[in-house]
C-alpha cells in the first residue's frame, strides 16, 4: 500500500493567532511506506494555546524519530504503541502544567495522533479533534472526549441537540489542563483507496458528513495537489459559514 | 595397481596376523590370496573397487571438513546480530536499537505547521 499526504490550516475569521498545530510525515522503512500524523488544537479560551499544541507536536515528532524505527524493527504491537504514546502524553501534560504554574497562564491542547502502516492503523485521541476514515461513507474513528459526547452516550442528549449545545466545546480532558490524562486508543486495518482525515473541531463544525465525502472522497484525491485544493475548498466553505475557530485538516490517501 | 601388490597388501598382512594367533588354516588361505573365511580367491577387481571407493569417501570427508572450517571462520568475521547471540555477549545489548540505527526510517515528505516557534522543553 502507498500513501499521499496533505495538510492545510487557517486562523479563521476571528482569531489573529492560529493555535492549531499539525504535522504529517510520509515515511519509508524497508521499502514500505507509512504515515505519522499529529493534529493538536490549542485551547481557544486559554492563553498560549499555540505553545501547548506546538509542544505536543514536537514531543511526538521526537518519539517518531527516536522510537518508531526501533518498534518497527521489533514488530509494531498495539500494546507498545499504547504504552509509549501514553507516556508521551502524560509527560507533556506534566510539563505543560508546570509551565503554566510557573508563568501564571492557563494553556492546553487536544491531540489526535495517527500512525498508518500497510496492515494496521493506530490512533490516539485526547479531546475533540477527530480522525475519520472515508471511502464509500464517512466513518468517525475517534470518540470526542466532551461533555456533550458523554451525554449522548448516556442517552441524555440527542446528536442533533449536541450540534447547537453551548457546551459542545467543553472538554472532559486536555493535555496541559487536566490533573491526569487518559487517551483513547483505536486500532484497525486500513482500507485501500480510502482517505484518512484528521481535523480540529473548527473544520468540522460547519460541514456535514455528506459534504465531507463530496469533497474528500478517494477518487477526488488523486494527487497531493488535488488533496490540497479540496482541503482549501472546504476551509473556504467553513469560513463562509462564519466559523470562529481555527481550522485545520490533514488528509492521507491510501492506494495500491 | 598390480595383483601382486594387492596380494601383499591384503593377504600377506592378514596371513602374518593369523599365524601369530595360531590360526594356521586361515593364515595359509590368506597367504595364497584367498578369503580367510571361505578359502575362495579374492577378486582383484573387487578389491580395487573397494580401495577406490574408500579413497573417494575420504576425499569427500576432507572437502566437507574444509567447507565447515571456512564457514566457521567467515561467521566469526561477520557475527550476525540476534537476540540469541546477544545474550551470550551481554544481556543488555539493545539489538532492536542497533538494527534500527542501521536501517533508519526515511522521511519522504514532511509537512509541519506550528505558529509558536517556542516549545516547552
Amino acid at each position: 500500500m502507498r500513501f499521499m499526504v496533505s495538510a492545510s490550516t487557517d486562523a479563521g475569521n476571528v482569531k489573529t493567532a492560529n493555535q492549531d498545530s499539525v504535522s504529517v510525515q510520509l515515511l519509508e522503512h524497508d521499502g514500505r511506506q507509512l504515515v505519522f500524523a499529529i493534529l493538536c488544537d490549542g485551547m481557544g479560551g486559554l492563553q498560549k494555546g499555540e505553545l501547548a499544541s506546538a509542544s505536543v507536536i514536537h514531543a511526538f515528532r521526537g518519539w517518531c524519530s527516536q522510537r518508531l524505527t526501533v518498534l518497527l524493527q521489533k514488530g509494531l504491537q498495539d500494546g507498545d504503541i499504547r504504552r509509549e504514546w501514553t507516556q508521551v502524553i502524560t509527560e507533556r501534560n506534566e510539563k505543560i502544567k508546570a509551565y503554566g504554574r510557573e508563568n501564571g497562564v492557563r494553556l492546553g491542547t487536544t491531540a489526535t495522533v495517527l500512525l498508518l502502516t500497510e496492515g494496521r492503523y493506530y490512533v490516539a485521541n485526547v479531546g475533540d479533534s477527530r480522525a475519520y476514515e472515508l471511502q464509500m461513507q464517512v466513518t468517525q474513528i475517534t470518540r470526542d472526549q466532551t461533555v456533550v459526547a458523554r451525554e449522548i452516550e448516556m442517552g441524555l442528549l440527542a446528536p442533533e441537540q449536541a450540534e447547537t449545545d453551548p457546551r459542545r466545546s467543553v472538554l472532559l480532558q486536555c493535555i496541559g489542563a487536566s490533573e491526569a490524562v487518559y487517551p483513547d486508543f483505536f486500532f484497525g486495518t486500513p482500507l485501500g483507496n480510502a482517505v484518512y482525515l484528521l481535523c480540529s473541531d473548527g473544520f468540522r463544525h460547519k460541514i456535514t458528513p455528506a459534504e465531507l465525502l463530496a469533497y474528500l472522497e478517494p477518487y477526488r484525491m488523486n494527487s497531493p495537489e488535488n488533496m490540497r485544493q479540496n482541503e482549501q475548498a472546504l476551509i473556504r466553505m467553513v469560513k463562509e459559514r462564519n466559523e470562529r475557530d481555527n481550522i485545520t485538516v490533514a488528509t492521507i490517501r491510501t492506494y495500491k | 595397481m598390480s595383483g601382486i601388490t594387492l596380494q601383499w597388501l591384503l593377504s600377506g598382512l592378514i596371513s602374518d596376523g593369523m599365524k601369530r594367533e595360531g590360526n594356521f588354516r586361515e593364515a595359509d588361505a590368506a597367504a595364497s590370496g584367498k578369503d580367510i573365511m571361505t578359502d575362495a580367491a579374492m577378486s582383484e577387481t573387487v578389491l580395487l573397487g573397494v580401495m577406490i571407493l574408500a579413497a573417494v569417501l575420504l576425499a569427500i570427508c576432507l572437502v566437507l571438513l574444509l567447507i565447515r572450517l571456512l564457514g566457521r571462520r567467515q561467521r566469526h568475521r561477520t557475527a550476525r546480530l540476534s537476540s540469541l547471540n546477544a545474550g551470550s555477549i551481554t544481556q543488555e545489548l539493545p539489538v532492536a536499537e542497533v538494527q534500527a540505527a542501521l536501517r533508519p526510517v526515511k522521511v519522504l515528505k514532511d509537512i509541519v505547521y506550528c505558529e509558536s516557534e517556542e516549545i516547552i522543553p
